[in-house]
């Protein structure tokens, strides 16, 4: 009995092995074949305009039998919440096209990034990637060759989806006239989290500070009286101390002083004075910061282990899970200086030209605009959507809160750790300078020569 | 007329036995009887290995970078110039030596005290040469993350021995003057069992004579060993070196692993690190082809040394 089990399971599995590599050859065979149908019906198709998605997935579209892949960074938490939730509603929407989501995870998007480069120059582009707006996508736009699908027509004249979304997503979006991309959400990046616990005992009120100066007499306060650290910060990447020395520098010295060191004309005295206090901050980090990654570096505001972090605000999804209650457990500013600003962080998804799957990729970028899927992405990732016209009913006071801010700030930075600012090059050489200089210990001169001498 | 057509035919059999006896000739040839051999195993070679190795040689002579296409019309050195000049890979080109050398040194030194202290008469050593050699089975993602939770600054094992003696923490993984050193421990940790069994390989080829006759000689056990017994140990020794610096150059996949990321710690960055920050981050393939090159040129500067030894000895 148990024998004859074994071998019907053998069986089963040597068919399944054979079933699978028949499988792989097809796959084989429509990657090749693709290439001959990549570039008729985009346009025709995307022509037709009005249409709003419910009726147009009725209409009998010819889809290329390659399956939609889309590359993303969301392997964990809420993003992996938001990212289903959305190729969810997809495929709901769309039944008769074939996905394959794949996730490539890592801090600050470097794995993915990665993968998708080697990707491109190998002329093997997947039918939608997930990357950051804005400079981030110049190195593809400067290239020889047209490396991106113009979706001007197809995705943002459809549906009449451009009037929906706001300027700056607009514009991060947009080369040359030419839409590439279709941005799915927004995250703040001048957040100040501190733990609620830590700043009472220690009898500290982070609301009165005005600038980052003003917030070390406040970490000194919270190590003297607490048993926490002034400040949590992870090293492992040397991205989050980029990025933490653009919130000091913004608060210190305002948006425009900060917009010229992005466009090459930073001042030296001042990315010195901003790099110098960075330095002093750093006394107040975790002595494990080399090894932490910044999900274990929020843990030690949830744990109480330190007082501030300075993080975008998807570190208040970590909170979220652990149920921990914004304003009684935890809460946060803007970073000391920066309350009439905030810093822009986005997401999106973007088109590669020479399209594997042209027609069902268009379809996916409709729907990354849609309202529906901007609202199920943002409600689980801790961001906030770039239409105009959705509700935030669904969002909390925290996010709420964040869209308010959005609306109401004075100026809107991109950010230079999320590739925002900075072309991709830079954005290296930027991450070499701080992993170089400014990781323990901290060689001011040096560091911020080198920011100046990179941009 | 019979007598031409004789001829003829006679000149027409010995063309045909001419090319049969060309024929046997080339089937006999040894060259020829070998090509089933080594023709297939050659040309896959030549083409993945030796071809790609020109390849990348050819693309760092260009300066391809981006997206783009290489142009092939004007070849030169530049990227081998900005090389020199690049304080980074420098850098990285020192670590990468001390790597190379602390880590061969220390591999040997405990590998060959391991050895000896193995191949004495004591008792279930076949499990304890299992025990040390285990190491060495691990993968470099379980060796890289045990490691840095030994040198964890909060818990680790470490920081708790320095604790025990009443010695303040050490941050270990975010000193730049600790790190190449911990990276080294690690590697030797886990490679000190490998040349251990290379070394006992050696030593159990000794013949016992040997030792009996230095003993009889009325020679202490030490200068046994320091006198009779190690000299005869280099071609272990060797063929370990080789094996482990080689293995240094490259110890890409350890690092990555110990990080997570393709920027070890500062202090820690060695060649490969840098190759493939260019490459593949920077999306400087001409200049990554030049750094590739550069580290091809020390691994081959390391082995052909030995290869000429092996020569030398008629082992090749």
């Amino acid at each position: 009995m148990t024998a004859d089990n074994g071998t019907g399971s053998d069986s089963v599995s040597r068919r399944t092995v054979i079933g699978t590599a028949a499988g792989l050859a097809t796959v084989g065979l429509a990657g090749c074949g693709s290439g001959d149908t990549t570039e008729a019906p985009a346009d025709t198709e995307g022509g037709d305009t009005g249409d709003n998605g419910s009726t147009e997935a009725t209409e009998e579209t010819q889809y290329n039998s390659t399956a939609l892949e889309v590359l993303h960074a969301w392997t964990g938490g809420g993003g992996q919440n938001a990212i289903n939730a959305v190729a969810e509603g997809f495929k709901e929407r769309y039944p008769d096209i074939e996905t394959n989501f794949r996730a490539v995870g890592a801090t600050a998007n470097v794995q993915l990034n990665q993968l998708i480069n080697q990707r491109l120059a190998n002329r093997n582009p997947p039918g939608s990637f997930n990357a950051w707006p804005g400079a981030h996508l110049t190195q593809f736009i400067e290239a020889d060759t047209q490396i991106l699908g113009d979706i001007t027509e197809s995705v943002w004249a459809h549906d009449d989806m451009e009037s929906a979304f706001i300027d700056e997503a607009k514009e991060l979006s947009r080369f040359d006239g030419r839409y590439v991309t279709v941005p799915i959400g927004s995250h703040r990046l001048n957040n100040l989290f501190y733990n609620m616990d830590v700043i009472e005992s220690a009898g500290v009120n982070p609301e009165d500070v005005e600038s980052p100066a003003d917030l070390i007499p406040l970490m000194e306060t919270v190590e003297a009286e607490t048993d926490a650290v002034g400040m949590a910060q992870s090293m492992a990447n040397s991205n989050t101390q980029l990025q933490l020395w653009g919130a000091i520098h913004l608060g210190m010295h305002g948006y425009q002083s900060y917009m010229d060191v992005m466009n090459g004309e930073g001042d030296l005295e001042e990315v010195r004075e901003s790099v110098d206090m960075h330095r002093q901050y750093a006394q107040f980090f975790n002595e494990d910061s080399a090894t932490v990654n910044p999900p274990e570096a929020n843990q030690k505001i949830m744990n109480g282990d330190a007082g501030f972090y300075h993080q975008g605000n998807w570190m208040a999804g970590g909170y979220n899970a652990n149920d921990l209650t914004y304003e009684e457990d935890w809460g946060w500013i803007a970073f000391p200086g920066t309350s009439n600003m905030y810093t822009l962080h986005m997401d999106a998804f973007v088109s590669p030209a020479d399209n594997p799957s042209p027609e069902k990729s268009i379809r996916w970028h409709r729907y990354v605009g849609s309202k529906e899927a901007q609202v199920n992405f943002n409600k689980h990732k801790g961001s906030i959507p770039l239409r105009s016209d959705v509700s935030m009913e669904e969002f909390g006071p925290f996010l709420t809160e964040t869209m308010e801010d959005f609306q109401n700030v004075e100026y809107r930075p991109p950010t230079v750790a999320h590739g925002l600012a900075v072309s991709p090059g830079t954005l290296v050489d930027l991450r070499e300078v701080f992993s170089s200089n400014f990781m323990g210990p901290y060689n001011v001169d040096e560091t911020s020569q080198g920011i100046i001498d990179t941009i | 007329m019979v007598k031409k057509m004789g001829t003829e035919k006679g000149a027409k059999n010995k063309q045909i036995g001419h090319n049969q006896v060309w024929i046997r000739k080339l089937t006999k040839n040894d060259f020829v009887k070998s090509l089933p051999f080594w023709l297939l195993p050659v040309s896959l070679v030549g083409l993945f290995i030796y071809g790609a190795i020109i390849w990348n040689f050819i693309i760092s002579l260009t300066d391809l970078s981006g997206f783009g296409r290489a142009s092939f019309d004007s070849l030169d050195f530049d990227m081998y110039v900005r090389a020199l000049s690049d304080s980074q890979l420098l850098f990285a080109t020192q670590n990468t030596f001390v790597l190379l050398v602390a880590f061969t040194v220390l591999c040997l030194i405990l590998g060959l005290a391991l050895a000896i202290l193995l191949d004495q008469d004591i008792r279930s050593r076949g499990k304890l040469r299992t025990i040390y050699l285990l190491p060495f089975s691990l993968a470099f993602i379980v060796t890289g993350q045990v490691w840095l939770w030994i040198y964890n600054y909060n818990y680790g094992v470490v920081n708790t021995l320095t604790g025990a003696i009443g010695l303040p923490p050490i941050e270990i993984i975010g000193n730049p003057d600790h790190i190449l050193a911990a990276v080294i421990i690690a590697l030797a940790w886990q490679f000190t069992g490998y040349t251990m069994v290379v070394y006992l390989a050696g030593l159990r080829a000794i013949p016992d004579e040997h030792f009996e006759a230095a003993r009889v000689a009325g020679a202490k056990k030490y200068r046994i060993y320091w006198r009779v017994i190690i000299p005869q140990l280099k071609a272990s020794m060797a063929s370990a070196a080789v094996i482990l610096m080689v293995f240094a150059l490259k110890t890409f996949d350890f690092l990555f692993a110990m990080f997570g990321q393709y920027r070890p710690q500062v202090g820690a960055d060695i060649l490969a690190t840098k190759m493939v920050r260019e490459a593949f981050q920077k999306l400087e393939w001409a200049y990554g082809a030049a750094i590739a090159v550069i580290l091809f040129a020390l691994a081959l500067g390391i082995i052909s040394p030995y290869i000429y030894y092996q020569y030398r000895v008629n082992q090749l």
